[in-house]
């Protein structure tokens, strides 16, 4: 009796929660689908779920178009993410371990200044970010589009977190080989950090390729242009037509998805981690 | 006595070499957070004191700057359209993922994990790219919503022409992208809630409407206020999606106060310490919502301890 209720109720469970995931799927099969129709198809009336004829002259409209250089953007947004990733992880990871594992004079106010970041949103600054970068003559660069975003308080605060959970014996034992501390980091204490990595440099990367605002702000050249930027643009550009912006969206989502399927284990332990704190 | 005092020398110096160690492995991080945060930080709060653009001189002006931004009435209508996004989206997200949340309990575990890797997808996905995503499903003529709206005879919605409209075509696709996230959140923190509790409360005979107001709301409290704080101050810099679905129209309905300084930031017209003035108002809010955060798990920690 118990066990029939049980069941009963995974059921029913088992079916809102499926279409609750279907729904929320749909918007991305619609765009792909979209991707796939031709002009006159991609808003007929009435409705059609799958396209008469599968073309791919949306994908070919999109990389032939030179004015927008969609492959370019992708390859440098790709590149700026990729740079990024490594260096916040270097940096950061260093930062952390600093913090957990060393003392030194100021270490109190020095914290403090490297997890202040967490609390600022980043959009408020970045009108003043601004004026600093064009100050020091960096607009239109890939410098602006990597370093501003690549030290974080939150990645130091969540790899001293780790480093603070991994046992002394580590460093002591290699300490009386003789070894110096930048070997032990990188000797030890880099392989081991395997799982911090993944979730932070995953995170990363995302957030760089989605970012709009700090590159509509500080680059303007089409050499550099952000996948989002030509996104955008292309909205407009298009504007009507569109299979051609569901065509480059689909592609511009990509990435992420890929990433996320990877590392979705990962992902979703840190995610729960830095919830919960 | 002679030894340890050697001994302890050494030590230091050992400390000595270990602390240069230290600062050096520090240095980029402070350097980079020096100049792309602090410097930033400060140079905002001395220009929002100042008239300049680009073609004057600086001239201290006190707080007319904030007095400019605080009875711009763009500005003013933005802060009211914000913050009737935050009533709307934060109980909305909240409750939806505390719904969702018990669903997901329900199932079994190899199940809800692969419905939370589903739901979890259109959180990583931009603002911009969901934006357009949902420009087309919403199109007037041919996106999908109105098609289904005429097939069931209630007839097309201008969703992007009508102020009440915009408001809800701007709350779905964030609703869509926040709700995986959230959900797996309040997932996370209702099996934490030890099954000891409710096994208890069924020898009582406890229903399950006692048992969710006097077992699960109060072991979920702490999660509620983090989720409620971080959602109110992720709603007040929303920008994404209303710069790109609405552009902040019909008549700056859809308006935040994000999208009103990233659109004239660079309006010399006025002087440019307004907007800036304007940011450091959000960011005051934002860092004292935050510091709320800060606070709520201070406290937790202290009760644990």
């Amino acid at each position: 009796m118990k066990n029939r209720a049980k069941l009963i109720n995974r059921i029913v469970c088992s079916i809102i929660a499926i279409s609750i995931a279907l729904l929320g799927l749909f918007p991305l099969v619609w765009m792909v689908l979209a991707s796939f129709k031709n002009k006159k198809e991609v808003l007929a009336t009435p409705l059609r779920i799958l396209p008469k004829v599968f073309t791919m002259e949306n994908f070919q409209k999109i990389f032939d178009d030179q004015t927008m250089s969609f492959t370019r953007s992708l390859l440098v947004t790709f590149f700026v993410a990729a740079v990024a990733v490594f260096l916040s992880l270097l940096i950061n990871m260093m930062a952390g371990y600093v913090f957990a594992r060393m003392n030194f004079y100021g270490k109190r106010f020095l914290w403090v200044y490297c997890i202040l970041s967490m609390y600022i949103p980043g959009m408020t600054i970045s009108l003043t970010s601004f004026l600093v970068v064009q100050k020091l003559g960096m607009l239109d660069s890939l410098a602006v589009l990597i370093l501003p975003g690549v030290v974080s308080g939150y990645s130091i605060f969540f790899f001293r977190q780790f480093f603070l959970n991994l046992p002394s014996s580590l460093e002591e034992a290699a300490m009386i080989d003789g070894a110096g501390r930048m070997r032990i980091f990188f000797s030890i204490f880099i392989p081991l950090s395997k799982s911090p990595m993944v979730v932070l440099g995953a995170g990363t990367f995302i957030g760089y390729w989605n970012s709009f605002i700090w590159p509509s702000m500080t680059i303007t050249t089409p050499k550099y242009m952000q996948i989002m930027q030509i996104i955008r643009s292309m909205r407009s550009v298009y504007s009507t037509d569109f299979g051609a912006v569901m065509a480059g969206t689909a592609i511009a989502v990509i990435p992420p998805i890929i990433l996320f399927f990877i590392f979705q284990k990962q992902i979703v332990k840190g995610l729960v981690l830095s919830g919960l704190k | 006595m002679k030894r340890e005092k050697v001994q302890k020398n050494r030590v230091t110096n050992l400390d000595k070499r270990d602390m240069k160690v230290a600062y050096f492995m520090l240095i980029p991080a402070v350097i980079m957070l020096t100049i792309f945060v602090i410097i930033p930080l400060i140079v905002a709060f001395q220009k929002s004191f100042y008239d300049w653009n680009y073609y004057i001189e600086s001239v201290f002006i006190g707080f007319d700057n904030y007095r400019m931004i605080i009875n711009t009435i763009y500005f003013q209508k933005a802060v009211i359209n914000v913050l009737k996004f935050v009533i709307t989206i934060v109980p909305l997200l909240l409750l939806l993922s505390f719904a969702f949340a018990h669903v997901l309990k329900g199932l079994s575990s190899k199940m809800s994990n692969m419905i939370k890797t589903a739901i979890y997808i259109p959180g990583i996905i931009s603002g911009i790219a969901t934006s357009v995503i949902f420009i087309f499903i919403l199109d007037y003529k041919g996106g999908i919503i109105n098609q289904i709206l005429m097939q069931i005879g209630v007839g097309r919605i201008g969703f992007l022409n009508n102020p009440f409209w915009a408001y809800i075509a701007i709350i779905l696709p964030t609703v869509w992208v926040g709700l995986g996230g959230n959900t797996i959140l309040m997932y996370a923190a209702l099996v934490n809630v030890p099954p000891e509790y409710y096994e208890a409360a069924s020898v009582d005979g406890a229903s399950a409407l006692k048992k969710m107001i006097y077992i699960t709301l109060p072991q979920m409290k702490n999660i509620f206020v983090l989720m409620c704080i971080s959602l109110t101050a992720g709603t007040l810099q929303m920008f994404d999606i209303p710069y790109m679905l609405t552009g902040g129209g019909p008549s700056n309905s859809t308006l935040t106060p994000m999208l009103y300084l990233y659109n004239n930031y660079r309006d010399a017209s006025k002087g440019m310490g307004y907007t800036i003035a304007g940011a450091i108002l959000m960011l005051i809010i934002i860092v004292m919502i935050n510091s709320v955060v800060f606070a709520v798990i201070k406290s937790e920690k202290s009760v644990e301890g």
